[in-house]
């Protein structure tokens, strides 16, 4: 008890230099908790954007079919699969897709698209595509009254075809035995807008794309979403061990090159950190070392009236681990709305950063316990390290001539 | 010649404390020398990554064609603007371009591609095209040649001499048009986009396939000096022989590197204002230990009539020593790791940004400006540091502090 006042009046000794250490610490304190909310935030942000947009939590296809993508390579069982996917309590949503690639044809011109099939009430579950409707009506799997499937289409193919709602779309494609697939299509609605991934795709009913690709009810795809998004991973895994026979990715290998390119940014931003932990602790060792040596008589002093060597290091280490829990509690009132402001507002940049295929373009932080606390316990951990050496020097010193000390 | 002396004795006195303050601007020069040659590096990979692999530095095109690369926009006579940039000494080499979106099928498979019909000879000066052959030949200038992505060709199955056939239509009839081709080289650029997106032919077979005379979209110019390529009083840009051309640099085609850029460029800002804020802390705080230390020292020294500007002067140049020895061992450490880095490069792993794949070891290239620039703005910052210290030591009052002394 003794001890810890004595730690803390020693720190007002010299107010001046705490007041500049506590910056100091303060200072990195802030840095570091800014910088892991904002790359937790950031990607957190965009990962959510495009697994909710297209890619899902996970997706299933035929093996081989994401090295080769050929049409008659589908997934068949699919009441098995669907049965699974309702059991499997950690999956909250899935949709088949079928996917190909066609030549479309408006009035006038023609240009090469995507077509993916959908089943319109599920796809809505995993992705925000009805949100997504620029204008027109969601689409139904019904044909009018002339026979013809509804198609919404992406806002570049509405554009360069030159159609509108209503109008025809004509789709020429490869069928599942390499036959030509063709088929018109009623254009119900414009989805997204010139940004947007699927400006170049059609969308199509589930069944009017197995009809167009000559396939049965077969499809080549489940997206899924999952309901612990951070734990995708081990999910897939588990996954992939009931359904062998078929392979089973997270979007961490969908979009390979984003997340090559994430980890690869976030290891950078590692190195930064430590630079600036060791930068502020290179000058608190400074000041530690300094009020050490000043007091150096002193410590002799108690030393020859009986302080044990061990009490001079706790002394030395409390000083210390109580400067840095006044800078960060000081630095808390600081960061924690700065931290809130980029949690609910953010940066937005003027233009989206293409990171190895996904759009990146708002800053966001994050704003959890962890954030804040990781970065704690680090400084903390670094600060008691820190104020070892000055305090093994303290204790080491004999009374005599640490009282003879000028 | 004193005060210098004195100064720099002054440093030596207590050299634990001017080894770590000396350290911990050291530090932060080595830093940021080392994260500006990081950043600039790749900056210059990436920059060079979009203009040296197909864009060019910069382009002539119908006005409104990079919308949606509607085939229709063409620049039907391009004979007047090739003369022009044929007597433009300034321009290194240009490459006219046919750019038409289009299905390309072999026996296995089918898919979209951009297919561009390009001048042989030109081309090569132009972009990497003849030097990302990975197998096969490339284009000699006969009619039935086609140099395939690495990564479609692997999605059609198809290797050198297999036959692929281009589904397309003629762009101002807009009839459907069908050739054969037979695959006679591979390439690999690096980035998924390029190479699983694009396919290559002649350019006089293009023109004649899709019925368009002499017409192209595109001419994409590379400079003699690549650092004209953004001024906006270049002849090419200003003198366009038609109101519905267009000729823009490299950073206005990509909107998006250029916000990128910005941002390194801005990321380095902040990190180097942080730094400089933590050096300075430590400046201030090991400056001020210094002074208390020689409070009762200095107040003799005012006594016996050393000037207030006389004691600010003291300090300032004992700054300015602690910034020049920091100095001196912070280029020594930087051009050791240097050494180190340019041979190794630094590890982050592989990234993607803006269509760039940059390798997994990052080239570090250290410039003779760095060792000049900032050093400079390292000891200024120092002194700008020392002004608080230096300005508290000239008023001590000698009266009081001779006695707080005592």
């Amino acid at each position: 008890m003794l001890i810890l006042r004595m730690a803390f009046r020693n720190l007002f000794r010299q107010y001046r230099r705490t007041i500049l250490t506590g910056l100091s610490i303060g200072g990195g304190y802030i840095v570091f908790v800014l910088s892991v909310s904002l790359v937790e935030g950031s990607y957190g942000n965009v990962i959510d954007i495009f697994t909710k947009d297209s890619v899902g939590h996970i997706q299933i296809h035929r093996k081989s079919y994401r090295e080769k993508p050929k049409t008659y390579l589908t997934i068949d069982n699919r009441k098995e699969l669907e049965e699974l996917f309702y059991k499997e309590s950690q999956i909250i949503s899935f949709t088949p897709r079928v996917l190909s690639m066609a030549l479309a044809y408006g009035k006038e011109k023609s240009t090469p698209v995507k077509v993916l099939g959908i089943d319109p009430n599920l796809e809505a579950d995993v992705t925000r595509i009805k949100e997504k409707i620029f204008t027109g009506d969601y689409f139904d799997s019904t044909p009018n009254a002339d026979g013809y499937y509804k198609a919404m289409i992406g806002s570049s193919i509405a554009e360069s075809l030159k159609i509108n709602i209503g109008d025809e779309l004509i789709l020429i494609g490869q069928g599942a035995e390499g036959s030509i697939a063709n088929d018109i299509f009623i254009v119900s609605s414009i989805v997204g807008n010139e940004n947007s991934f699927d400006k170049m795709t059609v969308y199509l009913p589930l069944v009017a794309s197995q009809s167009f690709l000559s396939l049965s009810d077969e499809v080549h795809q489940y997206a899924l979403l999952v309901n612990k998004p951070k734990r995708n991973l081990e999910i897939a895994a588990e996954l992939q061990e009931t359904l062998s026979n078929l392979d089973v990715a997270p979007w961490q290998r969908i979009e390979t090159t984003f997340y090559q390119t994430m980890q690869a940014d976030r290891k950078g931003n590692n190195y930064t950190l430590i630079l600036i932990v060791f930068l502020v602790f290179v000058g608190v060792l400074n000041t530690i070392l300094m009020s050490v040596l000043e007091r150096t008589k002193e410590f002799g002093v108690i030393r020859a009236i009986g302080c044990r060597p061990s009490k001079l290091i706790l002394l030395i280490n409390l000083e210390t681990i109580f400067l840095t829990f006044l800078s960060i509690s000081i630095s808390l009132i600081i960061v924690i709305p700065m931290i809130y402001w980029f949690a609910n507002t953010g940066l937005l940049l003027s233009e989206p950063i293409d990171m190895g295929g996904v759009m990146f373009q708002h800053m966001r932080g994050e704003f959890s316990l962890n954030v804040f606390l990781k970065p704690m316990i680090i400084v903390f951990i670094t600060s008691f390290l820190v104020s070892l050496p000055p305090g093994f020097r303290a204790a080491r010193m004999t009374p005599k001539n640490a009282m003879d000390f000028n | 010649m004193l005060m210098i002396r004195q100064a720099w004795r002054n440093i030596f006195r207590n050299i634990r404390r001017s080894v770590l303050t000396c350290t911990l601007i050291a530090s932060s020069l080595v830093v940021i020398i080392l994260v500006d040659s990081i950043i600039n590096s790749m900056t210059g990979l990436m920059v060079k990554g979009i203009t040296e692999t197909i864009e060019g530095e910069a382009q002539i095109y119908h006005s409104g064609f990079r919308d949606q690369y509607d085939p229709e926009l063409y620049i039907s006579d391009p004979k007047s603007i090739i003369s022009n940039l044929d007597s433009d000494n300034e321009i290194k080499s240009y490459a006219s371009r046919v750019i038409v979106p289009s299905m390309i099928g072999s026996s296995y498979n089918s898919d979209g591609v951009v297919l561009y019909g390009v001048d042989a000879e030109k081309e090569s000066n132009t972009s990497r095209l003849q030097s990302a052959v990975i197998e096969g030949d490339y284009l000699s200038g006969s009619d039935k040649e086609l140099i395939l992505g690495r990564l479609i060709a692997e999605k059609l199955e198809v290797g050198i001499g297999d036959r692929i056939v281009i589904t397309s239509s003629e762009i101002n009839t807009n009839q459907m048009i069908q050739e054969l081709f037979r695959v006679s080289g591979i390439v690999q650029f690096g980035p998924k986009e390029l190479d699983e997106g694009f396919a290559f032919i002649n350019l006089s077979t293009a023109q004649r396939m899709f019925n368009i005379g002499e017409g192209v979209h595109q001419i994409a110019i590379r400079f003699t000096n690549p650092e004209l390529a953004n001024s906006p009083d270049l002849d090419i840009y200003k003198t366009l022989p038609s109101d519905t051309l267009e000729a823009k640099g490299w950073l206005a085609l990509q909107p998006g590197l250029g916000a990128m850029l910005e941002m390194t460029g801005l990321s380095t800002l902040i990190m180097g204002a942080i730094l400089f804020i933590l050096a300075s802390l430590g400046v201030v705080n090991s400056i001020f230990m210094s002074i208390y230390e020689r409070t009762y020292e200095l107040a003799v020294s005012k006594a016996i009539g050393t000037r207030p500007s006389g004691i600010a002067s003291l300090v300032l140049l004992e700054g300015l020593f602690l910034a020049l020895i920091s100095c001196f061992f912070g280029i020594i450490i930087t051009v050791i790791l240097g050494i180190f880095l340019k041979e190794n490069g630094l590890s982050l792993g592989v990234m993607e940004f803006s269509g760039v794949a940059f390798p997994d070891n990052i080239p570090v290239i250290l410039t003779l400006d760095q060792f000049v620039n900032f050093p400079f703005y390292v000891v200024l910052l120092t002194l700008v540091a020392a002004i608080y210290p230096a300005i508290f030591a000239a008023r001590i009052v000698p009266a009081q502090a001779v006695q707080k002394a005592l």
